[in-house]
C-alpha cells in the first residue's frame, strides 16, 4: 500500500451509528489510522436516501483502492440498502476505467452460528468477481448483538475477532489477501455454541421480554393477520 | 387458495414481467385467487432494523406504508411467489426491500431446526414458496447461490414446500408454460 492509497469502509447496517457493524468498522478504522493509512468510514443508510448522495458514494467507492463492507445479515442475505449500493457500484464499474481494487466483507448475524452468514459472503464474492474487484477475504460473526454498544476492545469474548482483524488489516496494508488463518480466528464463535444454543432456546423469551414494556409482553405471540 | 406474487424487477420492460403473466395465468386457470404487486411502483420503505415488529407492536411493522398490507397478505396466503433479477446470486434491491419487511411474521424466539438456530414462526400455517430468478445467461455460481438462498428462506419462513428456478433469456412461451406447469408447489 502506498501513501496515496485509499481505504473506504462501508457500514451496511440500516441502524447506522448504533449498529454492531459500526462497532466493528470503528475498530478497523482505528487500526488503519494508527498506521497513517488514508481510511474513511461511510454509513450506507445515510447515502442511499437520494440519487445524488448515492452517486457520490459510488464515485468515492470507484476511486478507493480497498473497499471493506461490514454488514448485518438480513433474512439469510445482504440488507436491501446495501444491495442497492452494490447494484449501483456494479453498473458504474462496468463503465469506468479499470483501476485495481480489492474488496473484503465482514458479516454478523444474531444467530450463534457464524455459518448463517456464508451465503451473504458468497454473494459478496460474486459481486467482486462480476465487478472486476479482487476478493481478498471475508469474516463471518455469530452472536452479533453481544458486540452491541461497546468498543470491541472492551468485549472480552471478542478477543479472537480483534486478533483476526489485526492480522487482516496488516495483510491489507502489505497489499496481500487476508490470510486464511486470520479469517478463521476472526470467525470463531464468540462463545461455545452448545451453551449459547441452550440459553437461547430455553431463556430466549426472557431475553426479549427485557426489551419490552410490560403491556407489550402479553402481546408477544399475537397474530394480527390471522384470517 | 390464495397466492401473492411479488415482482421485484427493477424496470418496466424486464423479462420477469413475461414470467409473471404466465404464472398468474396458470394459477388463475387452477382457480387460485391471485394478488400481484409490482414492488418498484409502490411506496415501500426499507427495513430499519429496529425490531419494533417484535418488541413494540408484535406482528406489525412500525413503518406505515404498503409493506404492512403486503405482510398481511403473505400471512394469509397459501403460496408466495417471488420474481427477481438474480443479483450476485441473490435477490434484487426491489424484492429484498419487501423480503426484509416480512420479519413481523416471525417471532423473536428461537428454535433448533436440524441442529441449527432459527426464529420460530408467528403463524401456524405459512405459505409455500416459489421463487423465479432471471439471469440473462447461464451462470452456475449465481444459480447455486440463488437456490441455496431460497432453500434457507423456506426454512426460516417454515414454508411447507419450496421451489427455486433460474430462467434465462433463451426460453420461449411454450417452453416456459410447460416448465411452470410441472412445478409441484403450484399444482
Amino acid at each position: 500500500m502506498n501513501e496515496s492509497s485509499k481505504v473506504l469502509l462501508l457500514v451496511g447496517s440500516p441502524k447506522g451509528e448504533k449498529s454492531v457493524s459500526n462497532n466493528i468498522i470503528s475498530y478497523i478504522l482505528e487500526k488503519f489510522h494508527e498506521n497513517d493509512v488514508n481510511a474513511e468510514k461511510i454509513f450506507i443508510v445515510k447515502e442511499v436516501r437520494t440519487d445524488d448522495t448515492l452517486n457520490k458514494l459510488v464515485s468515492k467507492a470507484l476511486y478507493s483502492d480497498i473497499l471493506i463492507l461490514v454488514s448485518p445479515l438480513y433474512v439469510d442475505s445482504i440488507p436491501s440498502i446495501t444491495i442497492k449500493v452494490l447494484e449501483e457500484f456494479y453498473k458504474h464499474k462496468k463503465d469506468s476505467y479499470s483501476k485495481k481494487q480489492s474488496f473484503m466483507a465482514i458479516f454478523n448475524c444474531g444467530f450463534p452460528e457464524p455459518h448463517h452468514n456464508d451465503l451473504a459472503m458468497d454473494m459478496c464474492k460474486k459481486f467482486a468477481y462480476d465487478s472486476g474487484l479482487e476478493w481478498v477475504g471475508g469474516v463471518t460473526i455469530g452472536m452479533g448483538p453481544s458486540l452491541d454498544g461497546r468498543s470491541l476492545e472492551k468485549v472480552r469474548m471478542a478477543r479472537n475477532l480483534c486478533n483476526g482483524l489485526d492480522m487482516a488489516v496488516e495483510a491489507l496494508m502489505n497489499n496481500e489477501s487476508v490470510p486464511r488463518e486470520a479469517m478463521l480466528i476472526a470467525s470463531k464463535p464468540l462463545m461455545p455454541l452448545s451453551i449459547v444454543k441452550f440459553v437461547m432456546c430455553n431463556f430466549g423469551r426472557f431475553l426479549w421480554c427485557n426489551q419490552m414494556d410490560k403491556t407489550v409482553r402479553k402481546k408477544m405471540y399475537d397474530r394480527p393477520y390471522e384470517s | 387458495m390464495k397466492a401473492v406474487v411479488l415482482n421485484g424487477s427493477n424496470r418496466d420492460n424486464n423479462p420477469l414481467n413475461f414470467w409473471e403473466n404466465i404464472i398468474v395465468e396458470i394459477l388463475k386457470n387452477r382457480r387460485w385467487e391471485v394478488e400481484t404487486v409490482e414492488l418498484r411502483n409502490i411506496k415501500l420503505s426499507t427495513c430499519i432494523g429496529c425490531f419494533g415488529c417484535w418488541i413494540k407492536t408484535p406482528g406489525q411493522c412500525i413503518l406505515k406504508d404498503n409493506g404492512v398490507e403486503i405482510c398481511k397478505a403473505v400471512a394469509r396466503s397459501d403460496l408466495l411467489v417471488l420474481l427477481t433479477p438474480v443479483t450476485f446470486g441473490g435477490y434484487s434491491f426491489e424484492l429484498k426491500k419487501m423480503v426484509d419487511r416480512l420479519i413481523p411474521n416471525l417471532l423473536p424466539l428461537f428454535t433448533k431446526i436440524n441442529g441449527e438456530m432459527h426464529h420460530k414462526t408467528r403463524y401456524e400455517k405459512n405459505p409455500k414458496l416459489l421463487v423465479i430468478g432471471y439471469h440473462p445467461q447461464h451462470d452456475e455460481e449465481s444459480e447455486r447461490i440463488f437456490k441455496e438462498l431460497v432453500h434457507r428462506n423456506a426454512i426460516n419462513m417454515d414454508s411447507p414446500a419450496n421451489h427455486a428456478e433460474v430462467v434465462t433469456g433463451d426460453i420461449n412461451d411454450a417452453k416456459a408454460v410447460v416448465m411452470l406447469r410441472n412445478i409441484k408447489v403450484i399444482s
